[in-house]
């Protein structure tokens, strides 16, 4: 960064901080919070207070989830009295990121990251699997049950073995009495 | 990847609407790495738990997923990405024959001359039935007669549903040509034009734009735009948004018009099918059935025969 | 027939048979240089594929085989009448087999050679060749006929080495014509041979295992090359039974191949003696049988999608029976199978010689007729376009049923000719066999591409139908040509007729008991 921008950055800096500081003690607006159930799933809940921190009743809140391409749209559930919706995330598909959009006089919004446990490892078996490694386009031998291998090996050795036989005994022919 | 010169757009504003807010947009940028070239405005960092980030108040162009997905690595391409299952889906009833995906397909892959890699057929199914216009790219069959008869692993099966053609290991047997029930199969007969300028100057399978003779090709579901989070070249270019694109492990799809909608919903609600699912190939394309179309149908006596291009 | 050391020489009689191997004069070299011209413009024509890709050949997306997979398809069936002649009739004792199993084998290595080499040239990419072996995937049925054709090339070359083995002998001690590196090839090829009880028993030994592994590796071939087609999704191609129809058909197209072998060899070099009449008999009962279980097996393959009428197998029939494949599907059915057979039968078909009695069945008037028709089709296509020079419709249509009446017509005129030359009529058998052997394939191979699933639309101009180039009419005849070049340069080097095998049967077999 040019040295000559720095000032300039350092008061955005500060105006920023002070956005941040603000951002935090609003009373109003949507908050979202998640609890993790016993089956995986989760239970969201959504918050919807005015401006004065009192909470929302009957505010339309949309649940989405963050998708490859876009927002899903997950569920609609009206705030009660107390100002809450709530949804049950199910575990599957496991959604990383969820938001909650609520229409309550002003446009309001609010994203969680959920805490995943990394998604599972494929289990392969190791000895196909360190063949396997070798490509991911795999090759003579990586993409099979041995039971194959063992049947094409065992019949085309039988056979080249068979020839390999004649031949020796061709071969000895010069010494056969 | 949001570039710098999106990045300035949205500075610019931010700055003019509410300089508070874009204080505090540059702010979190220059902790995420101000300076380094292509890095995301705002990351979603997977690993944190529970960190809250609020993406939607940048008014990204190419979607939101641009930004989160954007810091994860790029997937090697034979492998494909172990947590997805891209599947696509074509509502017929939208489908106007317009072939524009056919074009922006073309045009991603600087298709040769001859070859449709989504081809738009004019179908009708019998004396009776109405004709209808059937959109066709390659199914990535999750049984794939293809994947089975190729015998040097020319093309295989990704773990993301992606059927792969690596025109680099191809010896042109065209096996996978005869073995493809949906005729999704093309071959450079001859010397194909050199790639053009850009990014296809050096040969990516995932990105497939350099074409050799003697080599099959095929539809590959755009890994290259998949990897940056953008939709198949033809799902983006289709202006009904009948070509939906997601992941069947999020059980979500996506078409060029935004929408975002529940891949199972809209399969089971609308009486989704799969091509010739008798044949058993399972294939990652589901088509929505040609119910109450809204435009014009294809000729009845069909008559689009020949395209342009192919050496004779 | 012993020297006065007591070891064997060649008889007058055996004399004949290395009559091939002294062959010279205007009329062999211009043969020989008649197939290496051919060949020659065969690799002129492969040149040229290499050079601007297949796209020279008449192949395109919805036709991705055709000639080359025919070519492939046939000269790997004709191979098969090795393992049928050298090892099921070694193994059941048939003793009349002795004066032409060479030629059987003989010709399972020169086509063996041809076939295997077409898939190679019908590859896209043949610098990439390597990749078969660095990258092969046994799940491939490629990679099985890599395997089962290499297997069966080794045997089947075994099985003609093992028992030419004490003829070498004999030349390594008898033949002193030629160039001295064809004594030497012999001394080392005899493997030090002295015709001892030991050496007999483990020459006897070595064929007998030979014959007995030789049967299944044959039959596994032409089963795995039917696979390229049975194992895909295609109407017309996803049939259980190509495994034996293909070899059914191989057996018979290569049974075919020896009665021409054979006549074309007792012409050319009076083996009279050996070859005889009844050999022609034999074979032809052998063809018949093989032509039947043919004519099942082809009758099975069409009849049962026919009484389904399917939807997708509606297209590839409709096209073979009575669609723009007609032709070419009755040819194989009449002039391929019926015809031969009924050639095959005319010896024991005893109203034939009858048929001359009508006048109109005498050769001169169907010879006349075929003459007039040949001269009206001449005259109108070169006055203009068939179309034109004939003028309506109704008798351009008309033409084909003309032609086949006047060809049945002539056929039928010529029976009794044939009756009276069994040989000659086993020798149009065959060959009308061959050729239909070749057309089956290509019926079996393309009319399938013509109705895919999805119909072929958008194709690019010229896309749409088949139509074989030069390029590949080219190479085909350079592989015919290489077959013939091969076979002629084998019995060049060595006795086309087994000579140890029919010395010690040789005075009953010229007695005329087979």
């Amino acid at each position: 960064m040019p040295a000559r921008h720095r000032p300039v950055v350092l008061c955005l800096l500060l105006i920023a901080l002070s956005a941040a500081a603000a951002d935090g003690g609003q009373p109003g607006g949507l908050s979202l919070a998640e609890e993790t159930r016993t089956d995986g799933s989760w239970l969201l809940t959504a918050t919807v207070r005015d401006d004065t921190g009192e909470p929302v009743e009957g505010a339309a809140v949309t649940f989405l989830a963050r998708t490859a391409f876009g927002w899903l749209p997950l569920a609609e559930a009206a705030t009660d009295a107390a100002g809450i919706a709530s949804f049950s995330l199910p575990a599957v598909p496991a959604y990383r990121e969820v938001r909650a959009g609520a229409d309550a006089g002003t446009t309001l919004s609010a994203e969680l990251l959920l805490a995943r446990p990394p998604a599972p490892e494929l289990v392969r078996r190791p000895g196909l699997d360190v063949l396997r490694e070798m490509s991911h386009q795999p090759g003579l031998l990586s993409p099979y049950p041995p039971i194959q291998i063992l049947f094409v090996v065992a019949l085309l050795g039988a056979i080249w073995t068979t020839y390999a036989y004649l031949v020796f005994l061709l071969v000895g022919l010069r010494r056969a009495p | 990847m949001l570039s710098r010169r999106s990045f300035l757009k949205v500075f610019a504003g931010m700055a003019a609407a509410t300089p508070l807010a874009g204080g505090a947009a540059l702010f979190r940028r220059w902790r995420a790495g101000l300076g380094s070239r292509g890095a995301p405005a705002l990351v979603a960092a997977p690993g944190v738990d529970r960190t809250l980030v609020h993406l939607a108040d940048v008014p990204a162009r190419d979607g939101d997923a641009t930004i989160a997905y954007a810091a994860s690595p790029p997937a090697p391409a034979a492998a494909g990405l172990a947590q997805r299952r891209w599947v696509m889906v074509i509502d017929l009833a939208r489908c106007d024959g317009c072939r524009e995906c056919t074009r922006a397909c073309s045009a991603m892959h600087f298709a040769p001359a001859g070859q449709e890699w989504i081809r738009v057929y004019e179908m009708r199914d019998n004396d009776a039935a109405a004709p209808y216009w059937l959109p066709r790219p390659c199914m990535h069959c999750d049984n794939a007669p293809c994947v089975k008869v190729c015998p040097v692993s020319a093309t295989w099966k990704r773990a993301d549903g992606i059927v792969m053609q690596d025109t680099s290991r191809c010896i042109g047997c065209r096996f996978c040509i005869a073995a493809c029930p949906y005729g999704a199969r093309s071959f450079n007969w001859v010397e194909p034009p050199a790639a053009q300028p850009g990014r296809g100057a050096a040969y990516d399978e995932a990105w497939n734009q350099v074409h050799r003779k003697g080599t099959t090709e095929k539809c590959i579901f755009c890994p290259g735009l998949l990897n940056e989070g953008r939709l198949p070249a033809c799902a983006t270019a289709c202006p009904m948004g009948a070509v939906y694109f997601g992941d069947q492990a999020e059980d979500a799809a996506t078409n060029s018009q935004g929408e975002t909608v529940r891949l199972s919903a809209l399969i089971q609600q609308n009486a989704g099918y799969r091509l010739m699912e008798e044949l058993g190939t399972e294939p990652r394309v589901y088509y929505l059935p040609p119910r109450k179309r809204a435009y014009p149908a294809p000729p009845q006596g069909g008559g689009h025969a020949v395209i342009p291009g192919g050496h004779r | 027939m012993r020297d006065w050391l007591g070891r064997p020489r060649f008889s007058t009689r055996e004399e004949a048979v290395l009559a091939s191997m002294r062959a010279t004069g205007p009329a062999y070299y211009a043969l020989v240089g008649a197939l290496v011209a051919v060949i020659g413009w065969g690799l002129i024509a492969y040149a040229v594929q290499l050079r601007h890709g297949l796209g020279v050949t008449g192949l395109r997306d919805n036709f991705m085989w055709g000639v080359y997979i025919t070519n492939f398809v046939f000269f790997i069936g004709v191979s098969h009448v090795g393992a049928l002649m050298s090892a099921i009739l070694r193994l059941t004792g048939a003793e009349w087999r002795r004066p032409i199993t060479r030629m059987a084998e003989a010709i399972t290595f020169a086509s063996l050679l041809m076939g295997a080499l077409m898939p190679f040239v019908d590859m896209g990419r043949p610098d990439r060749i390597l990749n078969l072996i660095l990258h092969g995937r046994l799940q491939s049925p490629i990679l099985w006929d890599m395997l089962s054709i290499t297997t069966y090339l080794t045997g089947s070359t075994l099985f003609l080495f093992v028992p030419m083995i004490p003829d070498i002998a004999l030349l390594r001690d008898h033949f002193k014509d030629g160039p001295a590196w064809r004594h030497r090839l012999y001394t080392v090829l005899a493997l030090g041979w002295r015709d001892t009880a030991g050496q007999r028993h483990r020459l006897e030994t070595v064929m007998a295992v030979l014959a007995v592994l030789i049967i299944p590796i044959a039959i596994s071939v032409h089963t795995v090359v039917s696979w390229i087609m049975a194992m895909t999704l295609r109407a017309g191609w996803n049939s259980t039974i190509f495994g034996p129809y293909f070899v059914s058909g191989a057996l018979f197209s290569g049974a075919a191949a020896v009665v021409t072998a054979m006549a074309a060899f007792r012409w050319a070099y009076h083996l009279e003696d050996y070859i005889t009449e009844r050999h022609f008999k034999r074979m032809g009962y052998l063809v018949i049988t093989l032509g039947v279980i043919y004519a099942y097996f082809t009758f099975n393959e069409y009849w049962t999608p026919l009484y389904k009428l399917a939807e997708h197998e509606r297209g590839y029939l409709a096209a073979v029976f009575s669609g723009p494949f007609a032709p070419l599907f009755w040819f194989t059915q009449i002039a391929g199978l019926l015809l031969p057979l009924l050639l095959l039968t005319l010896p024991t078909i005893s109203w034939v010689s009858r048929l001359q009695e009508i006048k109109l069945l005498r050769p001169r008037p169907a010879l006349a007729a075929a003459g007039a028709a040949a001269g009206v089709l001449i005259f109108t296509s070169a006055a203009g376009a068939p179309t034109a020079g004939l003028g309506d419709g109704a008798i351009v249509r008309a033409l084909p049923w003309v032609l086949t009446v006047v060809a049945a017509w002539l056929f039928a005129s010529f029976l009794p000719v044939f009756r009276k030359h069994p040989i000659a009529s086993a020798v149009v058998a065959s060959l009308l066999i061959n050729v239909g052997a070749w057309v089956k394939r290509f019926v079996i191979i393309v009319p399938t591409l013509q109705y895919p699933f999805l119909p072929i639309q958008r194709a690019p101009a010229g896309w749409a139908f088949y139509h074989p180039s030069w390029v590949e009419w080219s190479i085909t005849a350079a592989a015919v040509a290489g077959f013939i070049l091969i076979y002629i340069l084998f019995s060049k080097l060595f006795p086309i007729v087994s000579i140890w095998e029919t010395r010690a049967e040789g005075e009953a077999v010229h007695a005329g008991t087979p």
